[in-house]
């Protein structure tokens, strides 16, 4: 283990190590397996285009995808899942893939496909991290890419439009995050006092959702009412991501370098994010749009109280 | 028969609804002041109504349709009970349908002979574009129609007919975890093998699936399948994977499901429930056809335990031959 194994991710924000669900994951299951992953976050590099994070380098090798990765580390023996039994373990890939298919969705919706927060918060987000003329391209990029994925795998007929979507893929959402909520119950973690590879997926989902300032978030809403999941994920945080440090502080150090760049970035950004924002105002039509926002809420508080 | 279809495509889509009792309400008022008759107009009548309340209530249009749909959904259901006529509708099963279509549809006729509902099963060379949701099989109850296991786990739910009751949350969790796992890795399997693996696709798939057809809407509708499957197969990560590692995850989802069963009769002790259903289903169908290698099947074969529970579950719901159904069931391949 002389060298440490380097994990090319998204930066973190919003106080977690990581904005990228995929990159928390990974770097989730690191700390819990006691693994010594260094995150080098591609945060304002061309790598912004070009890597596909989670990327794990480690002698040579080059591991993608998250459960490759987490493959990849218990063949280092960094194995969380030790004393799980076989039945545990088999639970753990059955709830993996219940997130999969019911959480991934409605969190790829919500962060960027739902045009409020991607204006305000996603697309911010990324364009301000990408160098400069990467800036304008990689976010529709990754919207495109999330919007495709979810029209791909939960588009009934291929002549759905996202609207009709919409609706299924955030009461599949709710309805998982309850059953995940009782799954957890009073306990620490999902198996014990033991964080597993189950609560790096299920930490790395909803810990996005938990922290990010979201404008329009429905299923944010219904997290927070969900206390347990809640408590699951300051516990995590404060336990294994506060006390040390080092996956927070690389874009710090990384920042006085490009202060002024990023500084450019945004301004550009802000620039062109208002730009969008009056176009799409303009062409909306005009009774939906200001309804919409004060009666939202209301529709919601309504649902939210009765979790399917 | 367009239009009722048409009418009822929102129940296919139908999942947890949220509750909004002013537009469940008011549909139910509309509703049941109209004749049972009159039902594919009525949905005619609600589409419409539900545009009004969009005005009035400012709910979002999707929104009011999801309430919609289970407005429509719950008055069926307490006004009537399982008709004698249901029908199951499936590709046709000597020649047509495929490994996993075949699946999807045992597993539904699982499901419903352990809920006690008698449904007939009729195979339709367009069964696929007849259904709501594009996806077979579905079922045709009364005057509504429902499509793939989900939705139709709903639907019976709601008529009464239940087999997850006396879970409790905790399983219920793990049981909607588990029917997840077998629709994330066997399903996405099976489709992966028919359409990716370019020998099974050739000799198996293609000819089959447009068996029906002449030339040239035969090439045309397989070539469009195969590309739908694929776009698909990249967009969840799997376009990249050999198959061999396909046939690693079908084993290691195997060894899943068979850790969880154990020793047990069903994976929730004595009751079986829709998770058994789909399992079956799936498991069943994978031993029992032939496709150009035994691969698959050789993979689960491995697991006694689902074995001898694919075993016992067709000696209970199928051992008696059904005069309707039986004849359909298994459409290729040796049986236990």
């Amino acid at each position: 283990m002389a060298t440490p194994m380097e994990l090319r991710c998204w930066g973190g924000d919003w106080d977690l190590p990581s904005v990228h669900f995929e990159s928390l994951i990974v770097l989730a299951y690191g700390k819990f397996a006691g693994a010594k992953i260094s995150a080098k976050p591609i945060d304002w590099t061309w790598r912004t285009i070009t890597a596909t994070v989670p990327e794990l380098h480690f002698e040579g090798c080059t591991v993608l995808e998250p459960m490759k990765i987490l493959n990849f580390l218990r063949k280092q023996r960094f194995n969380a899942d030790y004393e799980l039994t076989a039945k545990q373990g088999a639970d753990t890939m059955a709830y993996i893939a219940l997130l999969e298919e019911n959480l991934r969705p409605a969190m790829l919706h919500t962060f960027w496909v739902d045009a409020e927060n991607y204006a305000n918060l996603t697309r911010p987000w990324f364009a301000s991290h990408s160098p400069f003329p990467l800036n304008f391209f990689v976010p529709g990029r990754q919207a495109s890419l999330a919007l495709s994925r979810i029209m791909l795998t939960k588009a009934e007929s291929p002549y759905c439009t996202i609207t009709e979507v919409e609706g299924k893929i955030y009461s599949e959402a709710k309805e998982c995050l309850n059953l995940l909520s009782h799954r957890l119950g009073t306990s620490q973690y999902f198996f014990g006092n033991t964080p597993t590879s189950l609560d790096a997926f299920v930490f790395g989902y909803i810990a996005p959702l938990y922290k990010a300032p979201l404008s329009s978030g429905q299923l944010q809403q219904h997290l927070k009412q969900l206390n347990n999941l809640c408590n699951f994920c300051d516990v995590v945080l404060k336990s294994f991501f506060t006390e040390n440090p080092p996956v927070e502080s690389p874009p710090v150090i990384q920042e006085p370098v490009d202060a002024n760049l990023q500084k450019l970035t945004q301004l550009v950004n802000k620039e062109s994010n208002l730009i969008e924002k009056m176009d799409d105002n303009l062409r909306s039509s005009p009774q939906h749009r200001p309804h919409r926002s004060d009666h939202r809420p209301a529709a919601q508080r309504s649902k939210n109280s009765t979790p399917a | 028969m367009m239009h009722r279809v048409e009418g009822n495509r929102s129940l296919g889509k139908a999942a947890v609804a949220p509750s909004n009792t002013a537009v469940y309400e008011k549909s139910v008022v509309l509703n049941s002041t109209l004749p049972a008759i009159q039902s594919c107009k009525c949905s005619d009548v609600a589409h419409v109504m539900s545009r009004y309340m969009v005005l009035y209530i400012n709910v979002r249009v999707s929104l009011a349709n999801v309430c919609l749909r289970k407005s429509l959904h719950m008055l069926s259901t307490a006004a009537e009970p399982w008709p004698e006529n249901a029908t199951l509708y499936q590709p046709l099963s000597e020649e047509q349908i495929l490994l996993s279509d075949n699946a999807s549809s045992l597993a539904v006729q699982t499901y419903l002979r352990m809920c006690n509902l008698p449904v007939r099963v009729s195979c339709r060379a367009n069964a696929e574009f007849m259904s709501p949701s594009g996806k077979v099989p579905f079922i045709h109850v009364g005057n509504q129609v429902v499509s793939e296991l989900g939705p139709i786990v709903q639907f019976t739910r709601a008529k009464g007919h239940s087999l997850s009751e006396g879970l409790d949350d905790v399983q219920r969790a793990e049981m909607k975890a588990y029917m997840e796992l077998v629709n994330n890795m066997l399903l996405t399997a099976e489709l992966y093998i028919q359409w990716c693996d370019d020998t099974t696709a050739t000799e198996v798939s293609r000819p089959r699936y447009s068996s029906p057809y002449s030339w040239p809407l035969n090439h045309i509708l397989a070539y469009q399948k195969q590309w739908e499957v694929r776009r698909k197969m990249n967009a969840v990560g799997w376009g990249g994977k050999s198959l061999e590692q396909v046939y690693e995850d079908v084993s290691q989802c195997c060894q899943a499901l068979s850790q969880r069963l154990g020793t047990q009769l069903y994976f929730f002790n004595k009751q079986p429930t829709e998770l058994d259903a789909l399992v079956y289903g799936h498991i069943f169908t994978i031993i029992t056809t032939q496709l150009t290698n035994n691969e698959l099947a050789e993979r689960v074969q491995n697991f006694s335990n689902l074995l001898s529970f694919c075993k016992r579950i067709d000696q209970t719901y199928f051992g008696k031959p059904d005069e309707s159904s039986a004849s359909s069931r298994h459409s290729k391949g040796p049986s236990l």
